[in-house]
């Protein structure tokens, strides 16, 4: 008779509400509403007189993607932790560390630039590990776990060099996050590499659908016999592994690695999630979905520059244009 | 307040009482009158409608028809706030108070006395509070935590709170399920003092025993009907049992054709620590194997502890003769078992996926090709099923929490069949399903056993175990109380309700 049992996803998606839909639009609802806003903002900024001209050039495009690309590839980590119903809020602090493995390893150890690399995604990886091993073996939320290591990675960051940048990197490396191949920039292919790895991943395999099933019921994924603690350790694994991509390609963008690198981007790809249709409580998210919400995220901060709009104001108007987004989706409380 | 001129020999008469969920009939003309100062005995099978008539009483459902009087005038009881007011308590199984929170700030929660300043006014609460706690006679102070009481004194307190909300009418539900035997006896000694004192009571309980301890009349309901009301000194349990499960068996259920094999399942010695103990039995090739018994008895922890889901202390589990190894449901679907749990919702689909997605969830592996779900593959053999198992579906794509119950069984039912179980675990197989998609189920089971399937069938519903069993396992507290084999004799639901009370069949 509990026939009004929570449903994860179905209150905020509106997944399961109009029925003249077919499943597979209804599914992607709230993506298509992001699409929606998303093109009408790129229709205004290219028909509004004062950004016209410089905002419809393919530089400008493409220099977007590439600003874009690193808060897009933690973003889409990040779909498969809210997805599972959890968060991962130490993402920036493994951009940040894993930099400065980079950093370190080819400045003080003097490693070639690949192997640094290697040796950075791995290092960052590992904080995934432990959220993970955090999340499968102990009743600590994500949430609370991944608070601790958001702050033990940026403390090691900055411990590396006593609060120091390291700078002077190689050009070779410096070209990941600088240089273009058919003026298309490394950061913008790497992106879109990680968006089809991630969409893959998550659309594709027995990982991304256990991912799925564990946002819904942990206990009906457990009954089918799926061990729940090791895909919660991939997910958080996954995450980590996204950031520090992120991490190698902010550090060769700036040509130095900073300890403070990343700091409060956990909220930007946070946002990038849920404005594409993912549901906090778990349950809804799609990397399509997330990507429209990361370069909405994008164009609008390019918009705004090309508009010559102070950046502390840019700041006040992203926040309200996320509250905006989940609100037109999810609407007005029950009132009772 | 007592009226000095009573207006009517009852303080609570419901009339003609019907509730109807979605065309299911939950109550239909249901009449029950309690009196002045009486423990009255609310009793019937799972389903029987008694929670439903009285979350009516208490105002957390609405009636479709019928008439409350409350001491003799008409009561228009539309919320649980409007139940209180009018003097109705009603005592959870789970009590609603707050773990965290002081005894006394639990008892006047939402209605604290207030200072002159319009704060708390803690020193007047836990005065107050005293003052009923001393009522039931309990020795906790009123600065206790709830958390630290124990589960009969957190009763104690919710009566002792429904008592300071000016209670006359107090609805026990299975107040005795989490008790020892002395503190059911202290609550006893409870029950006889208020009623001492004028209130009424509404006792519901599984143990008949109880009934005839301490209540003076019953009442009981049958698949959501009226069948008698009687005083307890008239009846003795045999006909009490009687009135609870009279129901003839009709062709609610397709004839059992399908003549079991050889054992193919030997359980041994399984136990687990105050929820299963000694536990022993067998399951042949094509049986149906029904396991009875009341909420609590253990029958729930006996199958997830076979099929790996919870674990147990000891327990031999052997397969055709060769001894195997279940630790968790991995291994349970790997050695030939299907689980279908009690929770369809929370445990048997996952409401946001498609039908498609749910059937190969538990067999993800046998449609990976090179790390990828092949998704046609799965459409194949989803289609398949959708067809086999007549589940109405606009598609395969379909998501699951649009389907109705019934359906959304039938796919947990593929979802066992495509991992190639042999041996399928149905934990209350029917429930919350209505009638029609009931049989459908029931003819399902009998050709899957035809197939040389094996399941075994968990239900509350002593009709359905009788009508679909080939053998009945009755448990009470853990333990197996009796094995009944139709080929041997037919099957009597008076014994086996008896052996699910407790009294172990010779």
């Amino acid at each position: 008779m509990a026939n009004n049992l929570p449903t994860p996803g179905a209150d905020e998606a509106g997944g399961i509400r109009g029925f003249w839909l077919s499943p597979k639009i209804q599914f992607y609802k709230p993506e298509i509403f992001a699409a929606t806003a998303f093109l009408a903002l790129l229709l205004f900024l290219s028909g509004y007189p004062k950004t016209s001209a410089s905002f419809l050039s393919a530089e400008n495009f493409l220099n977007v993607t590439r600003q874009v690309s690193m808060n897009a590839i933690i973003a889409c980590g990040m779909t498969f932790a809210i997805l599972m119903g959890g968060i991962d809020l130490s993402v920036g602090s493994v951009v940040a560390v894993s930099g400065m493995i980079a950093g370190d390893c080819m400045m003080r150890m003097g490693l070639p630039v690949p192997v640094s690399i290697i040796i950075a995604l791995i290092g960052g990886s590992l904080f995934g590990v432990f959220n993970g091993a955090v999340a499968a073996l102990t009743n600590v939320p994500p949430f609370i776990a991944t608070l601790g290591t958001m702050s033990v990675g940026r403390g090691l960051s900055l411990l590396f060099r006593a609060g120091y940048a390291i700078s002077d990197l190689p050009e070779s490396f410096n070209r990941i996050g600088q240089g273009d191949v058919f003026g298309i920039p490394y950061a913008t292919i790497i992106l879109v590499l990680m968006i089809f790895f991630s969409w893959f991943l998550l659309h594709k395999t027995v990982f991304g659908r256990s991912v799925f099933a564990l946002g819904w019921s942990k206990e009906t994924l457990r009954l089918s016999g799926v061990s729940v603690k090791w895909v919660k350790m991939r997910i958080f694994t996954y995450v980590a592994f996204c950031s520090a991509i992120a991490g190698v390609i902010m550090t060769s963008r700036v040509g130095s690695a900073q300890p403070m690198a990343g700091s409060g981007w956990e909220m930007d790809a946070i946002a990038a999630v849920v404005i594409g249709g993912g549901n906090i409580a778990g349950g809804r998210a799609t990397i399509i979905g997330t990507i429209i919400g990361a370069l909405l995220l994008g164009f609008l901060g390019n918009g705004l520059n090309l508009m010559g709009v102070s950046p502390y104001l840019q700041i006040i108007f992203k926040g309200f244009v996320i509250l905006a987004a989940v609100f037109a989706r999810s609407g007005w409380s029950e009132k009772r | 307040m007592p009226d000095l001129e009573k207006r009517s020999d009852y303080i609570l008469e419901m009339k003609d009482i019907s509730k109807f969920f979605f065309g299911n009939r939950a109550l239909e003309n249901v009449h029950i009158e309690i009196e002045y100062g009486e423990v009255h005995a609310l009793v019937g099978e799972n389903g029987a409608g008694k929670s439903t008539l009285m979350k009516i009483l208490s105002g957390a459902y609405s009636k479709d028809s019928g008439e409350i009087i409350l001491d003799g005038a008409p009561a228009d009881i539309a919320t649980p706030q409007d139940s209180q007011t009018l003097g109705i308590s009603i005592i959870y199984q789970e009590f609603n108070l707050i773990r965290g929170m002081s005894v006394s700030e639990n008892m006047f929660l939402g209605r604290e006395p207030r200072t002159m300043f319009g704060t708390i006014d803690s020193k007047r609460r836990n005065e107050e509070a005293r003052k009923w706690l001393d009522r039931v006679s309990v020795k906790f102070k009123p600065t206790d935590l709830v958390q630290d009481l124990s589960s009969a004194q957190a009763q104690f307190v919710a009566i002792a709170q429904a008592l300071s909300k000016g209670a006359k009418l107090i609805i026990m539900d299975e107040p005795t399920a989490s008790l020892t035997t002395k503190e059911t006896e202290t609550l006893f000694d409870l029950i006889r003092d208020l009623k001492s004192q004028g209130i009424s009571i509404i006792f519901i309980s599984h143990h008949l025993d109880e009934i005839f301890e301490i209540c003076d009349r019953v009442t009981v309901l049958r698949d959501g009907l009226y069948v008698d009301t009687s005083k307890v000194s008239d009846i003795d349990k045999d006909s009490l049992i009687r009135m609870m499960v009279g129901r003839e068996l009709s062709n609610e259920f397709p004839p059992r054709m399908a003549l079991p094999g050889e054992p193919l399942l030997e359980v041994k010695d399984m136990s687990r620590q105050d929820v299963l103990s000694d536990i022993r039995f067998h399951l042949r090739k094509g049986e149906i194997l029904g396991i009875y018994g009341l909420v609590g008895s253990g029958r729930t922890e006996l199958v997830r502890a076979l099929y790996g889901a919870d674990r147990r202390d000891n327990g031999d589990i052997a397969l055709g003769g060769a001894p195997v190894e279940i630790r968790s449901p991995h291994d349970g679907i790997k050695h030939g078992f299907g689980f279908l749990p009690e929770e369809r919702k929370l445990q048997g689909v996952i409401l946001g996926m498609s039908v498609a997605n749910n059937v190969t969830l538990a067999a993800m592996d046998k449609i990976t090709r090179y790390l990828m779900i092949d998704e046609r593959e799965e459409l194949k053999n989803t289609e398949h099923f959708v067809h086999s198992l007549n589940i109405k579906t606009p598609s395969a794509h379909t998501v699951v929490q649009t389907l109705s119950g019934g359906n959304q069984q039938k796919v947990v039912v593929a979802k066992c069949i495509f991992t190639d179980a042999e041996i399928l675990i149905f934990d209350e197989p029917t429930r919350g399903i209505d009638v029609g998609a009931k049989y459908e189920i029931y003819v399902l089971m009998n050709e899957l056993t035809k197939s040389g399937k094996s399941i075994i069938m968990i239900s509350s519903d002593l009709p359905e175990i009788i009508g679909m069993s080939d053998r009945v396992l009755v448990m009470w507290e853990g333990r197996i109380t009796g094995e009944f084999d139709r080929a041997k004799t037919p099957l009597s639901q008076e014994a086996i309700m008896k052996a699910a009370a407790g009294e172990v069949a010779a």
